[in-house]
């Protein structure tokens, strides 16, 4: 997709990539890596629409406890989910400060956001420690199956965001993330955002709509 | 070549402004980031009260999906720049939504979900 520059290449040292605008025209008016990215994200909708599916498929399908109200802790989570909506705006803050060429800011803003992540991850560890002492394991029921699988697969991404955006301090420490590249702190906050985004649906379906009060059976009358 | 590609980047810039001169057009300013976020703070405070709320039942669920729904716009839009940038990724990342929502639905109606709800409360 991207067009080719060869007298552009020609003229500049060989030694040095080629830095400016002509190596990011594309025949779409957007780079290559940022529209992976959003084709990436958009796959992602794909794979946590599949496990958030699943959860809701087996709500209130489970034969023995705990079930979600016996073990959920509503105000906790709602902190958490607050933690992760502002490390959003911290990772945004961050963008708007490396495009004005503030690097001194963008580690700032780097660094809180991978520190509201961390709290975050801390959270869930927590929850999922504070769950198993309840009784409520992987193998326990069908709830305990699909909660902890869809909530760890996004704890998952969280983390891999956390280490994302401590390379992205080393590199900007190093000097290697000048202005003109703005773009990879972007492209990190749109994975960013995208496990926010995430964690909004989660929040919603698996923590607050309650389940159905009287248990569905697990497969249909007729076969059992 | 020198002249095509000179050419394509005058239709790219005209097209979509650069993201690194330094002049990020429509885009918000630090303080309008952080009213956002309040708002997205709010209505996280609206939805657990309504989660609270014993006199709504099942009715308050539409109310919670509408206000995550928000929530999820606002940050696509205003945090993840969808608003401001080429329509080609807005179209990349709906169809990825539209295709989950799709893909599911299918298998809800196969696997007789909502029926098997309606059974249940009916």
């Amino acid at each position: 997709m991207a067009v080719t520059t060869p007298a552009t290449v020609a003229e500049s040292p060989t030694s040095t990539p080629v830095d400016h605008g002509l190596s990011h025209v594309t025949s779409t008016g957007v780079s290559n890596e940022k529209l992976a990215m959003w084709a990436f994200l958009g796959s992602e909708c794909l794979l946590f629409g599949a496990l958030i599916s699943t959860y809701f498929l087996y709500r209130g399908r489970s034969v023995v406890g705990p079930t979600p109200k016996q073990v959920y802790d509503i105000p906790y989570t709602s902190i958490s989910s607050f933690v992760l909506l502002m490390s959003s705006l911290t990772m945004v803050l961050a963008l708007a400060a490396i495009q004005r060429g503030d690097h001194r800011r963008l580690r700032l803003w780097l660094t809180a956001t991978a520190l509201l992540g961390t709290v975050f991850i801390g959270g869930q560890v927590y929850e999922f420690t504070s769950f198993i002492h309840e009784g409520l394991r992987l193998r326990t029921n069908l709830f305990g199956s699909s909660f902890f699988v869809l909530t760890g697969f996004h704890g998952a991404h969280v983390t891999i965001g956390i280490m994302m955006l401590l390379s992205l301090v080393m590199m900007s420490q190093r000097g290697k993330i000048p202005q003109s590249k703005a773009e990879i702190i972007e492209i990190a906050g749109l994975y960013w955002h995208f496990v926010d985004i995430v964690w909004i649906v989660i929040f919603t379906v698996v923590y607050l709509i309650p389940s159905p009060h009287a248990p569905r059976p697990v497969v249909p009358p007729q076969i059992r | 070549m020198t002249d095509v590609v000179e050419e394509k980047r005058q239709e790219q810039q005209e097209a979509s402004p650069p993201d690194h001169d330094g002049e990020h057009r429509g885009h918000p300013s630090d303080a309008q980031y952080i009213l956002i976020a309040l708002i997205l703070a709010a209505l996280t405070g609206i939805e657990v009260a309504v989660s609270y709320a014993k006199g709504l039942g099942y009715a308050g669920n539409p109310v919670l999906l509408i206000l995550a729904a928000s929530k999820f716009f606002i940050v696509v839009a205003f945090f993840m720049h969808l608003r401001f940038d080429s329509p080609i990724l807005r179209r990349i990342f709906i169809t990825g939504i539209v295709l989950a929502i799709v893909v599911y639905t299918v298998v809800f109606l196969t696997l007789e979900v909502f029926t098997s709800m309606h059974g249940v409360h009916g």
